[in-house]
C-alpha cells in the first residue's frame, strides 16, 4: 500500500454511475483473484443501468426453456413451478423437469433455478459455486449441478440449475427449553446428532484434496505467503470503496490494521465460506444432513477464515442452563476446536483466528452497510427492503470487530 | 401545529395490513413477505421518529470528539490541515441550537472523510502514527456504536439485548465524551 491514496484526493466519485477511470483505479489498487475481478468489474460497469424489475414467473420459465433447449436433446416438460422465499441475495424458482438423460434414460425430477438479481448483497460467481460443488460431490451431500448460465446468455442474469434437496434448515416444530442467543435451537437430541455430522463435514471440506485442474475459476494462494489473506483483504476493501455510501473512520482503521497484520498461509484448504446452520438441509425423520448449500463465498485459503466465521455469536446460542455456548446451535464451543483438530490433523492458531474474526466482521459490515445500501438505493434487487433491514446488524458486528481490535492495537 | 406523522404512519400500517394484505395473491409468497417487511419497517420508523435528530447530532458529536483527539495527538499542521478545517466547521454547526439536520450530516461527513484521508495518507509509511490514530478511533467509536445498537435493537439482531443502552443513555454518553474533550458545556 502506498503512503498516499489517490482515491481520497480524486474528484468527487460517483458510485451510482462509476466512471471507467474509477473502476480501473480500484482494480489497480486492490488486486484480487481473476474471477473475482471479473465479476466485480462487471457489477460496476452495469451499475448505472436500470433498476431491477421484478421478473415474472413466465419470463423466467421462458429463459429456462431456452437454456434447456440448448442443453437437452429431445423433448422435455417443465411443470409445477414456484418461487422460493427467504433468500436475500438470489432469486430462486423450483420446477419439475421431465426429460431423457442420454446416459440414464427418462427422468422426472425437481430442480431449482438460482439467479442473481441485477446486483445483490454479495456479488459472486456461479462458475466458482458450481466448481466447488462438483469437486466435493460424492464425498459430501450437496445439490447436483445440472447446467449453468454463467454469463446470462438465456437468463437476465447469471444463473445455475441444480437439483432440489429435500429437508429443512431448522425444526418445523418448536423446541422446548429457553435459550439465549440468535442461533437456531435444534433441541438437545437433534443437536447432538447433527453436530457430529457438522464437524465431520467441515473436516472433510478443509482437508479435501484438490486436483490441479479441478477449480479453474480459482487462484491458488501460495503456502508460505500472504496471498490468501491479501486477496481477501483487497476484496473487502475494494467492495467497500465501490459500494459505500459514506466514509467510516472505524472501517478505515480496521482496514489498515488488516493490511499491517496480514498472516502467512500454512496450509491451503478448500473453504465453504459460509459454513453454518441455515446453510444445510436435514431430514427430520433420520436427522441426516441432506445437502450443503450456498457455496458462493467458497475459495481456497486459510481454514481460520472458516473457523472464525462458523464460530460467530450471530449463529449460535447458549445452552438451556446458560453454561455452554453451542457453535451454530450444534457443537459445544468447549469441544469444537479440539474436535476439529482431531478430525483434520490441522492446528488452530489463536492469532490467526482473531485476525479472521476481524476480517469477517469487516466483510459482513461491507455487505450490510455498503453493498446493501447501494443496491437498495439504486433499486437493483428483488429484496431491497430486506437489504436495508439487515443494516441493523452493523453496530453489532462493528462492536465485535472494535472489541478485538482494542486488544490488538 | 403539532406533528402527526406518527399517527399517519400507524394509519399506513393499518391500511397495508387490513386492506392490501388480504388482497394479495396467495400463490405469490414473495409479495406477502415484502408486505410484512414494509409494515415492520413502518413500525420501526414510528418508534424512532422523535429520535432522528438525536441520531444525526450523535454522529456529529462523535466525529468531533474523535477528530479532536487525532488532531491533538499528531500535531502536524500539514498532515492535519484538512481535519482541522472540518473540525472547525463541525464545532460551528454543533453549537447552533437550531442546526439543521442536513448541516449536521454534512459536517460529520466532512470530518469522517478527513479522518479517512488521514489514515490512508499515513498508511504503512508511518506505522507508529498510523497505530496511534487507529487506537484513538477504535477506542473512541464505542459510544457511537452503543447508540447504534440501541437504535436498531427492535430488529432483534443483538445477541445481548439486555446489555444494550437506550438511545437516551447512549446519547448522554456521547455528550459526556464530547464535553470532556472540549472541557466545556454545550447548549442542548
Amino acid at each position: 500500500m502506498t503512503g498516499t491514496d489517490e482515491m481520497t484526493q480524486a474528484p468527487e466519485v460517483n458510485r451510482d454511475a462509476p466512471s471507467e477511470a474509477f473502476i480501473q483505479s480500484l482494480r489497480d489498487q486492490y488486486p484480487v483473484e481473476d474471477e473475482i475481478d471479473k465479476i466485480l468489474t462487471r457489477k460496476m460497469r452495469r451499475r448505472s443501468g436500470p433498476a431491477y424489475q421484478r421478473i415474472g414467473e413466465d419470463e423466467l420459465v421462458a429463459a429456462l426453456d431456452g437454456l434447456l433447449k440448448a442443453n437437452i436433446q429431445g423433448e422435455f416438460t417443465v411443470s409445477d413451478t414456484g418461487w422460493f422465499t427467504g433468500g436475500v441475495s438470489k432469486i430462486q424458482l423450483g420446477f419439475t423437469l421431465e426429460w431423457t438423460d442420454p446416459e440414464t434414460g427418462p427422468r422426472k425430477e425437481r430442480l431449482v433455478v438460482r439467479m442473481e438479481p441485477s446486483e445483490s448483497s454479495n456479488t459472486t460467481s456461479r462458475a466458482r459455486e458450481a466448481e466447488l460443488i462438483n469437486l466435493v460431490e460424492g464425498d459430501l451431500p450437496v445439490p447436483h449441478v445440472y447446467w449453468m448460465d454463467p454469463e446470462g446468455t438465456w437468463f437476465p442474469e447469471p444463473a445455475i440449475i441444480y437439483g432440489y434437496v429435500p429437508g429443512v434448515t431448522k425444526p418445523t416444530q418448536s423446541t422446548t427449553g429457553r435459550i439465549s442467543g440468535l442461533g437456531t435451537n435444534f433441541g438437545p437430541e437433534v443437536r447432538e446428532r447433527l453436530g457430529d455430522q457438522f464437524m465431520r463435514h467441515l473436516a472433510t471440506i478443509h482437508t479435501y484434496p484438490i486436483p490441479d485442474d479441478a477449480l479453474p475459476s480459482f487462484n491458488w494462494p501460495r503456502v508460505g505467503t500472504t496471498d490468501s489473506a491479501t486477496w481477501l483483504v483487497n476484496y473487502v476493501r475494494r467492495v467497500w470503496d465501490e459500494d459505500r455510501g459514506h466514509a467510516n473512520p472505524l472501517m478505515e482503521a480496521a482496514a489498515q490494521w488488516l493490511v499491517d497484520n496480514v498472516p502467512t498461509l500454512d496450509h491451503a484448504s478448500v473453504l465453504h465460506g459460509d459454513y453454518r446452520s441455515g446453510n444445510f438441509l436435514y431430514d427430520e425423520t433420520t436427522t441426516e444432513i441432506t445437502g450443503w448449500l450456498d457455496w458462493e463465498r467458497g475459495h481456497i485459503g486459510d481454514r481460520h477464515r472458516d473457523l472464525a466465521w462458523t464460530t460467530q455469536t450471530a449463529f449460535g446460542h447458549y445452552s438451556e442452563d446458560g453454561q455452554e455456548y453451542y457453535v451454530c446451535g450444534l457443537v459445544p464451543l468447549s469441544r469444537f476446536y479440539d474436535q476439529y483438530q482431531e478430525l483434520t490433523g490441522l492446528t488452530i492458531d489463536q492469532e490467526r483466528l482473531d485476525y479472521y474474526r476481524v476480517l469477517n466482521c469487516f466483510q459482513i459490515i461491507v455487505s450490510i452497510q455498503a453493498t446493501s445500501y447501494r443496491v437498495a438505493r439504486l433499486g437493483k434487487s428483488h429484496q431491497d427492503i430486506m437489504l436495508t433491514r439487515v443494516e441493523g446488524m452493523a453496530p453489532v458486528m462493528a462492536e465485535q470487530m472494535r472489541t478485538i481490535l482494542e486488544g490488538k492495537i | 401545529m403539532m406533528d402527526h406523522t406518527e399517527n399517519t404512519l400507524r394509519a399506513a400500517q393499518k391500511a397495508l395490513t387490513d386492506v392490501v394484505g388480504p388482497s394479495l395473491d396467495p400463490q405469490d409468497p414473495l409479495a406477502a413477505e415484502q408486505l410484512r417487511l414494509v409494515v415492520e419497517y413502518l413500525d420501526f420508523v414510528r418508534t424512532r421518529l422523535d429520535d432522528i435528530n438525536d441520531r444525526v447530532r450523535a454522529d456529529l458529536l462523535q466525529a468531533i470528539t474523535i477528530g479532536r483527539r487525532c488532531h491533538g495527538k499528531l500535531v502536524d499542521a500539514e498532515l492535519t490541515r484538512g481535519l482541522g478545517d472540518a473540525l472547525e466547521e463541525g464545532e460551528a454547526v454543533v453549537s447552533q441550537i437550531a442546526a439543521h439536520p442536513q448541516s449536521m450530516k454534512e459536517a460529520a461527513l466532512a470530518i469522517h472523510e478527513a479522518l479517512t484521508a488521514l489514515i490512508r495518507s499515513l498508511g504503512t509509511a508511518d506505522p507508529e502514527r498510523s497505530r496511534e490514530v487507529q487506537r484513538i478511533i477504535v477506542i473512541g467509536y464505542k459510544p457511537m456504536l452503543d447508540f447504534e445498537r440501541a437504535w436498531f435493537l427492535p430488529f432483534g439482531f443483538d445477541p445481548e439485548p439486555a446489555n444494550a443502552l437506550t438511545t437516551g443513555e447512549a446519547l448522554a454518553g456521547l455528550v459526556r465524551e464530547y464535553e470532556s474533550e472540549r472541557g466545556e458545556s454545550i447548549a442542548s
